[in-house]
């Protein structure tokens, strides 16, 4: 039978009724991903999740866990966490010791034996490491951390593969480093501060001399306090947007650059360039470098 | 009579035929249209500002009806409810005369 023009235009509806379907489900996962309420894993769902702690995740996981803790004394001034799956928490509190409490999770009871937390200590600095008692069998299972530490601590170092990194209630002057690939980073104040993540965000207060954060796809949102001439002040992302606070004394010498985004600053700027996606300039005497780079995301620097 | 309501089948069937052409040349035009003017809000959107993508949401938004534009001058195209007002008033009809038969 030949084809009629009839049939053609029964093809093309039935095409862009496809295509319509196309676009609803595009422009909601776009929607969805700009979204930071959705990227920082703040769904009602998993808030509600963290609310009912352990005991939901046992519930419903069908997941073995155990708990453990160690008090240590001693004037340690650096702390080294390494993780591989698990959570970090750090609290500054006002005891002269170390409380270092973990929850050992797995999907059965033998891996959980298998899985240690390994502390170990020099005469400066205390060590924790995830680790397995037996090498030979496949690690199955995570380990959240949750460390108290006395205000003798001046750096800390955070590594860990899947897990959100938080550091509460510190003093302004510790330095610390926190990298984590999957997993938000969180530092309610910091000295010099060099932070991390592959796909979370990073929240953070600084007021240090040397600043450096990085993410792939996770937001930035920051405080910048107090900063001196000779400060280093470096903030990047791939896909994610960059958001930070200065206090009015911030003098810098800025380059932002945000190759599809928005860029906007609320001190006045002395422009030496600007361009579609590029601003350069002076903020007061421009006595510190400050960078920001992204390239999908919007750049803002607001005052405190 | 036979060739009357022969004539009254056939005038309704074209009247039918009419109307479910008439709804998918209507979605085609209205395709047309939302894709024009989503092109139209993403152009303004980067031109004025390329943070926040907000002609998504009319996209998503005006997308939902277009579908079920689609879905109703395609999919259900002799009109769903339509038909099943039909089937039953049939089905009632046959019942009735089934209950006049057996009196």
């Amino acid at each position: 039978m030949k084809k009629s023009k009839g049939d053609n235009v029964n093809y093309l509806g039935i095409l862009f009724g496809l295509l319509s379907l196309v676009i609803i489900i595009l422009s909601l996962v776009f929607l969805v991903k700009d979204r930071h309420i959705f990227r920082d894993g703040l769904f009602p769902f998993k808030r509600w999740e963290r609310a009912q702690g352990e005991k939901y995740l046992k519930k419903f996981s069908g997941r073995e866990r155990a708990e453990g803790e160690e008090i240590l004394r001693g004037l340690h001034s650096v702390l080294d966490v390494k993780n591989v799956a698990g959570s970090i928490e750090i609290t500054g509190w006002d005891k002269d010791y170390f409380l270092i409490k973990y929850i050992k999770s797995g999907p059965t009871s033998e891996s959980i034996e298998n899985l240690m937390a390994k502390i170990e200590t020099t005469k400066d600095s205390i060590s924790i490491k995830r680790s397995t008692a037996d090498k030979r069998l496949k690690s199955r299972g995570t380990i959240s951390f949750d460390i108290f530490i006395p205000d003798t601590v001046k750096s800390i170092s955070v590594n860990s593969v899947s897990g959100s990194i938080e550091l509460s209630r510190m003093d302004p002057g510790i330095t610390q480093s926190l990298k984590t690939v999957s997993g938000k980073i969180e530092t309610d104040n910091s000295g010099n501060l060099q932070a991390g993540s592959t796909s979370g965000s990073i929240t953070f207060r600084f007021s240090g001399s040397d600043l450096r954060v990085n993410t792939v796809s996770g937001s930035i949102r920051g405080e910048m306090l107090n900063m001196t001439p000779g400060s280093l002040l470096d903030l990047s992302s791939v896909s994610g947007s960059i958001h930070v606070d200065a206090d009015e004394t911030l003098n810098a010498e800025i380059a932002l650059k945000s190759v599809s985004g928005s860029i906007s600053c609320d001190f006045p700027v002395t422009i030496s360039m600007k361009k579609r996606n590029r601003l350069e300039g002076k903020i007061g005497d421009g006595l510190i470098p400050l960078s920001i780079k992204t390239t999908s995301g919007s750049i803002k620097i607001r005052k405190l | 009579m036979g060739d009357e309501n022969k004539k009254e089948s056939e005038n309704s069937r074209l009247n039918e035929a009419r109307k479910i052409a008439k709804n998918k040349v209507a979605f085609i035009r209205h395709f047309i249209t939302y894709i024009s003017v989503l092109v139209v809000l993403a152009i303004i959107n980067n031109v004025t500002s390329r943070g926040h993508q907000w002609w998504l949401w009319v996209a998503l938004f005006w997308g939902i009806g277009v579908f079920f534009n689609f879905m109703s001058a395609y999919l259900f195209k002799g009109g769903g409810l339509k038909k099943m007002e039909d089937d039953l008033t049939r089905r009632e009809m046959e019942r009735l005369g089934e209950t006049d038969e057996k009196k």
